[in-house]
């Protein structure tokens, strides 16, 4: 027999350990939703006159976000527009596209396709094929989002909606834990960004509060089409280790990772108090795109993969 | 009791079936975490807390990877 949702007869097709709740497809829907507008007002993601840009890169959480900003932004009359970037992960990255083109055809939402190749001149199979150096991760992570914001900011946008659920949020908080980088934890938070600037477009997270198993169960259910598959690169990660150990303490502990991000949540102000930073960000001198110092990590990391000292693509 | 075929991420594997053993159940048998993995049972969605027996068509995947 099958079981019951905890909220009517239907049949449930999902179970909560952390609210000991079994739910089916209508309850788990409307509670799913409500989460995520409730954390979109709660940090006032979007507002009246915003241009918002939604970073898809076809997997279950961007693409499940990009299903409820739609209609977040639809009742608000709030331009909505879908960025994805191409980091050329030959064999993953293509059939992740091609969820995220049709989904935004579906949903009548224009969408841009950006490159690693044509924006910063290497993919990332590229980087991995180099010598000496970092974690593949590091470098995708500083270029993608050196596109995304330089992108978002030439088209005007406001807001700029990336796909981080919960699962993201508490690995993030411990990790900067675990490398004792509590500045980095400062910056960290569901909306705003690293620094307040001109050149810096808002990133709101309405995920952060989702699970991520429970975007994979949405997506299911609204008919998504997504192929749940792992980035090649993603076990070089330290990120990696993170989220295994999270998944282990959670199956033994329900709630342990909402746990784990209430408490960065409450002690949050106290953080960005203690280093907050008082410099001006200034314009890298290579790229012209904001940085903390005289060359932006974008540019440090191109001349480190180049083998070069003073030159820049 | 014997054993039964689940679909584990595609791939068949054997399953000892004991009586009213859930979908958690074969999880934990298979050494799969919940947290990474959903259950389909003959086609449909279903809470890691239904009842299973060998006449059911089970398929456990993965969707928590990262990256």
């Amino acid at each position: 027999m099958a079981v019951s949702c905890s909220k009517c007869s239907g049949d449930a097709v999902v179970y909560l350990p952390y609210g000991n709740e079994n739910l089916c497809k209508k309850h788990f829907v409307d509670s799913f939703e409500k989460r995520v507008r409730r954390t979109a007002r709660e940090f006032r993601m979007i507002g009246k006159g915003d241009r918002v840009g939604v970073a898809v890169s076809g997997g279950k959480d961007s693409v499940s976000m990009l299903y409820l900003l739609k209609d977040i932004c639809d009742s608000m009359r709030v331009e909505l527009v879908a960025l994805s970037v191409d980091e050329g992960i030959e064999g993953y990255r293509e059939g992740t596209l091609k969820v995220a083109k049709e989904n935004c055809r579906k949903l009548g939402v224009e969408h841009r396709i950006l490159s690693f190749k044509r924006e910063i001149g290497i993919t990332v199979d590229e980087i991995a094929k180099k010598k000496d150096r970092m974690r593949t991760c590091s470098y995708c992570g500083v270029f993608r989002r050196w596109i995304l914001n330089k992108t978002a900011r030439e088209m005007g946008l406001t807001k700029l909606a990336v796909g981080h659920n919960l699962d993201d949020a508490a690995q993030t908080v411990l990790m900067n834990f675990l490398r004792n980088e509590p500045f980095r934890l400062a910056r960290f938070g569901p909306s705003g960004g690293i620094i307040e600037h001109e050149f810096f477009v808002d990133r709101i997270k309405p995920l952060i509060r989702i699970p991520e198993r429970e975007s994979a169960v949405y997506s299911i259910i609204r008919g998504m089409n997504i192929k749940f598959g792992r980035c090649p690169y993603a076990h070089e990660a330290f990120r990696n280790e993170v989220r295994v150990f999270l998944n282990e303490v959670e199956e033994g502990f329900p709630g342990t990772k909402f746990r784990v991000f209430n408490s960065f949540m409450s002690v949050r102000d106290v953080l960005r108090e203690k280093f907050s930073s008082n410099e001006t960000p200034i314009k890298c001198k290579e790229c012209g795109e904001l940085s903390s110092n005289e060359v932006c990590m974008r540019c440090k990391m191109l001349r480190d993969l180049r083998g070069e000292k003073g030159k820049c693509l | 009791m014997g054993f039964f075929k689940v679909k584990l991420n595609g791939k068949s594997v054997k399953v000892r079936l004991k009586k009213g053993m859930s979908i958690l159940d074969v999880m934990r048998q298979l050494g799969v975490n919940r947290e990474t993995h959903l259950a389909k049972k003959n086609g449909r969605l279903v809470s890691e807390l239904e009842e299973v027996s060998g006449k059911d068509r089970v398929e456990i995947f993965g969707v928590v990877y990262g990256g």
